[in-house]
């Protein structure tokens, strides 16, 4: 049987995909348009989200925390300022990284110890940070539903229970 | 019960931050509605707190009650009913064991069956995709300062 965090890391690139699926039916504009909200804009969110992402594989892989805070800035200048393509082109090549990694991995629950120079060390496990991924995602995609409405566009349904009946073929 | 306690500890740390957002709310904000078909501010979180404990009920009993319409007058009276839907959700949630998350269960709204641990992910999902969606409401009210999405205390 899948573990369950590689079923919710599955679930984090189904919401994504529906995401990014949406945003390519809407105007161009809509996705770079500045609005208060909790971000300037959606472009801002999903940047967000892909640096987030690349440093939580960066922790998963016990890299330290040079490498990680090197890596996020490059992750950075990847998504910054793109059209939504070479986004949605990132996320998925990410997404690649994410699920090799999984697949390889023998133990997911194989426990870890991050340290952070000023919270201090993590005692955790890989499949407790998989999880929070994808809590940080469906948090940021309520952001991105309601943003859209922000500007006159209904957004993506990607509740966790539509994603079952898909996998079950109800959908 | 390990897992039963790691699964609502997570969810505890994300209905702390519901309860800190909600003290940032003005009176003034309770029936903001963003959009017209929007829900109002105010039974955005009635939705969260409500369905989620239909969730966890679930779960434990396997019954299955559609909530009932609240309409609440003040920000005050919000806050009242989420901390008493919160306590309630973590006493029904504290009795759940871990062969009750293996138990399939039934949505009835929609016949959709799953095990038990299903409907709390389910539960756990909806809570902080709404609460995204809540942070966009508070920041469009002119709310300036948010918590973190979840509470690392």
């Amino acid at each position: 049987m899948k573990h369950h965090a590689l079923q919710q890391y599955d679930y984090h690139v189904w919401a994504n995909r529906k995401m990014f699926n949406r945003l390519n039916e809407l105007p161009k504009d809509v996705y770079v348009k500045e609005i208060q909200s909790v971000f300037p804009s959606i472009a801002e969110v999903l940047v967000h989200m892909y640096v987030a992402d690349n440093v939580w594989l960066g922790v998963i892989r016990g890299d330290s925390f040079e490498e990680i805070s090197a890596a996020a800035g490059r992750s950075t200048e990847e998504v910054k300022g793109k059209c939504i393509e070479e986004i949605e082109k990132a996320y998925s090549e990410l997404a690649e990284k994410y699920k090799t990694y999984l697949e390889e991995k023998e133990n997911l629950d194989e426990s870890i110890s991050p340290e952070h120079p000023k919270f201090g060390r993590l005692n955790t496990r890989i499949s407790e940070l998989i999880q929070h991924v994808v809590n940080h995602g469906t948090y940021h995609r309520g952001n991105i539903t309601a943003m859209l409405r922000q500007l006159g566009y209904a957004g993506p349904p990607t509740d966790y229970i539509l994603y079952l009946y898909e996998q079950q073929g109800n959908i | 019960m390990a897992q039963v306690k790691q699964l609502m500890d997570n969810w505890l740390r994300h209905r702390n931050v519901l309860e800190e957002l909600l003290k940032l709310i003005d009176d003034e904000h309770l029936s903001f509605k963003p959009w017209d078909g929007a829900f109002t501010l105010g039974e955005l979180v009635l939705h969260v707190v409500q369905w989620n404990d239909v969730f966890v009920t679930l779960v434990k009993t396997g019954e299955f009650t559609t909530p009932v319409e609240m309409k609440c007058q003040t920000m005050e009276e919000i806050r009242k009913v989420v901390r008493q839907f919160t306590e309630k959700s973590k006493a029904t949630y504290a009795k759940i064991t871990d062969e009750d998350l293996e138990i399939e269960r039934v949505f009835a709204l929609s016949n959709f069956k799953a095990k038990g641990k299903t409907f709390l992910t389910m539960m756990y999902d909806h809570e902080i995709h709404h609460k995204g969606q809540l942070f966009v409401y508070t920041r469009m009210a002119g709310v300036k300062e948010l918590p973190f999405f979840r509470d690392f205390k």
